[in-house]
């Protein structure tokens, strides 16, 4: 038995066999790639340059701006110092040496004393262009021998770049503000007209006549620019002389079509004219012709077939196995809606988004940045989905997916992130119900998305139709937060602080606790702290001092009209905050405002409104001030209000009055105008 | 370094205030230790020990935590001030650490001048160097984050590796004190 158990063993073992698995070849960096699957946006966090602390952390869409660029300069100042001192910055320890730490390289005299052709190289590669063309000059000129593939290399950068050296690339966060550091806003003609370029092209024309790459680099580059006439030329010269047209430059063409003709019809006949050319050319159209086309339909936007055109267009990659990128996408969303009243009764955002979110999946969860449109697609989805299609679900759905993986890297500056949440929220107070709207409120703002005064507005209007409580209180720590209640734009303050008080004193004081009254009246004396009372007179001499200073010298009136204006109250806002605190039962606080009120009386626009004279009235009463009463009832009587008889009522009936205060308001009561009032009789 | 020596040797008989400001110069490396500290911890005078301050005759001079715990309580209540791996078993760059250490620490001091509230932590992952300490709110945080982008890039091209700055702020340089003494 035991020799029979031996046995076996030994034949088991026997028959197990090491298999040694197949190496599978990883990228250096495939580590990081997968450690970086594994974290996933959370999308409420502050952004990643700015440091987590209370104090370094913006939430004012303004400083977030100032702070991201404010930390670029201060890259750009060190830039530059170790640009200033090379030499101390020379040693390198690294292995292998890493080239952008260390300084710029500096071309020294000598080296252009007998330039060759390496010497163009480096200032290619330093982006020295201009200075690059001028040492091809002077070797052309000493004889000296310089190979086709540096001519070549050295005009197709020129064409590229517009016979200028090419801008120096941004920093990452200038690069996130870029629409607001350089603009670059509606596309014009920027060709430079018989610059060095064309005087290389006719130089090469000569040289190497019928060179193809040389006539489709400059028709690319004079397209690019928007140079089309002259670039038409060159392809009709080049059609005489039997030069072919590259896919590169068939893209450039299908790309610049609006602006060579201006009729619907007769581009979208140049276009089959051009795909005809390519199809007897042998010419394969790839992504980014499909792109150009659908950009030129684009461009042509209230033409009546446009969305059949694109729908074929969109076909027709299918079969030729072509995936499309989220430019694509982007570019049809904008042909089937070009305003907001076309394309709403279409559903085809919907599919789009499906088909999306399949390539996505197909894709292994990963979307590739192919195109250089792909970066205008969440902010046009979001566009159309809230001003066209209206449809909450889809805007949620177009979010979740943007969130999903590394997607957030299409949204390619604050500009579009801006207007992509502004529409999001848009939509949102317009059509979802509080408790869907509130988390993405909490989890966006402020750290992702700081909020412009519009968006507020429309904030408050959605509070006050559902009438969320919880959330008056709120509302004002929510905007001093997001710098909107500023004395820089006293004027938006103003308006936003007025709407702001009607909700919190809209209510009834018998549908509120007297808790959460108390917490109005709180919210009531942080305002005034925050823009605290000031008498007119002061300003006046405020005023007069700038006068005499601007007689001193422009330098001092400068920095005086600089100086912000002081907040400036008017009768509606006074009436809300006595509102509010004469409802808190805070009666120094409301009379403070009344007084503030009589006495500047010339200057503020708007009377005090009944309302607040009554709450006032009713908190003298309560301190049986009968001199401050008959005061407060002869201000309703001056604004001839038709609550002057109860005025006149409650404080007969709670105070007893003694005959002085009685002939003063025996006197109110002959004096005003209404007649109920003469009524009442005083006991 | 004999002339180094040879100048330590001659401060360590002076007693003069001046001479005292001069060793500062030669032996400062931190923000706050700054005055009266290095009085306190002069290793010039007889049968003192480096880092331990004696008390003042009103015990009324401030210190920080990492001040309080005494160099021999490294490990136990306090760690320390930079981390790297140079110093274990087969330890890379043992020298160069120390001395990119000192520089870096000078030329924060000279950078954030009168900002830091606490030493400068240096710490060393992978190739990556990450510089944190605490800083008085003293200035706009425009102007903080302008010293961060000329610190990260200056020293990342003089160390030839990335550096970053995690700073932490607190109001007032009152708010790190721990004990009188």
């Amino acid at each position: 038995m035991l020799r029979l158990l031996l046995f076996r063993r030994c034949l088991s073992t026997a028959t197990k066999k090491l298999v040694v698995p197949e190496k599978i070849h990883r990228s250096p960096t495939s580590i990081l790639e997968t450690l970086n699957s594994c974290v996933e946006l959370e999308g409420q966090n502050p952004h990643y340059v700015y440091i987590d602390d209370p104090f370094l952390i913006p939430t004012v869409g303004y400083e977030k701006r100032s702070l991201a660029l404010s930390k670029a300069s201060g890259k750009k100042a060190a830039r530059w110092i170790i640009d200033k001192y090379s030499y101390a910055f020379q040693n390198d320890v690294a292995q292998p040496s890493i080239p952008s730490f260390l300084p710029n390289y500096t071309f020294k005299e000598t080296e252009f004393i007998e330039p060759d052709e390496s010497t163009i190289y480096k200032l290619i590669n330093w982006n020295k262009l201009i200075q690059a063309y001028e040492m091809y000059k002077k070797c052309r000129d000493d004889n000296i021998e310089i190979s086709d593939t540096c001519k070549f290399a050295l005009f197709d950068l020129l064409c590229i770049h517009n016979s200028q050296d090419p801008m120096q690339q941004l920093l990452p966060e200038e690069d996130w503000y870029r629409r607001e550091v350089n603009e670059s806003g509606v596309a014009k003609k920027t060709w430079k007209e018989n610059g060095i370029t064309e005087q290389f092209f006719e130089e090469l024309k000569k040289l190497s006549p019928n060179n193809n790459r040389v006539y489709n680099s400059i028709v690319c580059g004079m397209l690019k620019h928007l140079q089309c006439e002259k670039a038409l030329e060159i392809i009709a010269e080049m059609k005489e002389n039997n030069i072919k047209l590259n896919i590169v430059t068939y893209n450039w063409l299908l790309r610049s079509v609006s602006s060579i003709k201006e009729n619907y019809n007769a581009r979208w006949e140049y276009i089959l004219d051009i795909l005809n050319e390519m199809k007897t050319h042998g010419i394969r159209p790839n992504l980014k012709c499909f792109n150009s086309i659908l950009y030129t339909l684009r461009r042509s936007p209230l033409s009546e077939h446009n969305p059949t055109l694109a729908l074929s267009i969109v076909n027709e990659m299918r079969t030729l196995n072509i995936k499309p990128s989220l430019g694509t996408w982007s570019h049809v969303i904008m042909i089937f809606y070009p305003n907001d009243h076309i394309g709403s009764d279409t559903t085809i955002l919907q599919q789009i988004m499906d088909e999306v979110q399949k390539q996505y999946e197909e894709n292994g969860k990963h979307l590739e940045w192919i195109d250089s449109d792909d970066s205008e697609f969440f902010s046009n989805a979001m566009w159309k989905a809230t001003t066209s299609c209206r449809d909450i679900d889809l805007a949620k759905c177009i979010h979740r997916f943007l969130l999903m993986g590394t997607n957030a890297r299409f949204m390619p500056d604050s500009f579009k992130e801006m207007s992509y949440y502004n529409n999001f929220f848009k939509l949102l107070f317009r059509i979802d119900i509080p408790d869907n709207v509130m988390p993405y409120w909490e989890s966006l703002v402020p750290n992702v998305y700081s909020p412009s005064h519009q968006v507020i507005e429309e904030f408050l209007d959605f509070v006050s139709n559902w009438d969320l409580k919880d959330y008056f209180v709120r509302i004002w720590s929510d905007m001093v937060m997001l710098g909107l209640m500023d004395e820089k734009n006293a004027a938006q303050s103003r308006r936003l602080l007025e709407r702001y008080l009607q909700l919190l004193t809209r209510s009834n004081v018998t549908d509120d606790t007297t808790d959460r009254q108390q917490q109005y009246a709180n919210v009531g004396r942080t305002i005034l702290k925050r823009f605290p009372l000031i008498r007119h007179e002061e300003t006046d001499t405020d005023n007069d001092i700038a006068q005499q200073s601007s007689e001193r010298g422009r330098e001092s009136s400068r920095n005086s009209l600089k100086k912000d204006q002081p907040f400036q109250y008017n009768g509606n806002l006074i009436s809300y905050l006595i509102l509010l605190l004469s409802r808190g039962n805070d009666f120094d606080g409301s009379w403070h405002l009344y007084n503030f009120y009589q006495n500047n009386r010339e200057f503020l626009i708007n009377p005090l409104t009944d309302v607040s004279l009554m709450a006032l009235l009713s908190l003298c009463v309560q301190q049986k001030d009968t001199d401050k009463s008959i005061e407060v009832i002869q201000t309703i009587g001056e604004l001839s209000y038709e609550c002057l008889p109860q005025a006149i009522g409650l404080l007969n009936e709670n105070v007893k009055l003694n005959a002085k205060s009685r002939s003063n308001l025996k006197q109110i009561q002959n004096e005003s105008k209404i007649e109920a009032a003469k009524d009442v009789k005083i006991l | 370094m004999n002339t180094i020596c040879n100048r330590i040797n001659i401060l360590s008989n002076a007693s003069t205030s001046h001479c005292i400001f001069i060793t500062q110069r030669f032996f400062q490396t931190s923000p706050i230790l700054n005055s009266w500290f290095t009085k306190l911890t002069n290793v010039s005078q007889v049968n003192t020990e480096a880092a331990t301050p004696k008390h003042t005759r009103r015990k009324n001079y401030p210190l920080t935590y990492e001040q309080r715990q005494f160099p021999n309580m490294i490990g136990h209540t306090k760690t320390w001030n930079t981390f790297n791996t140079s110093n274990l078993k087969d330890g890379k760059r043992k020298s160069e650490t120390l001395t990119d250490d000192l520089f870096i620490r000078q030329f924060i001091y000279g950078t954030w001048h009168n900002l830091f509230a606490s030493e400068l932590i240096i710490k060393r992952r992978h190739n990556m160097i990450i510089l944190s300490g605490l800083v008085t709110r003293t200035i706009h945080p425009r102007r903080m984050y302008f010293l961060i982008g000329y610190t990260e890039e200056i020293l990342s091209a003089l160390l030839k590796c990335p550096v970053k700055l995690e700073i932490q702020t607190v109001e007032s340089k009152d708010d790190v004190i721990f004990t009188y003494w």
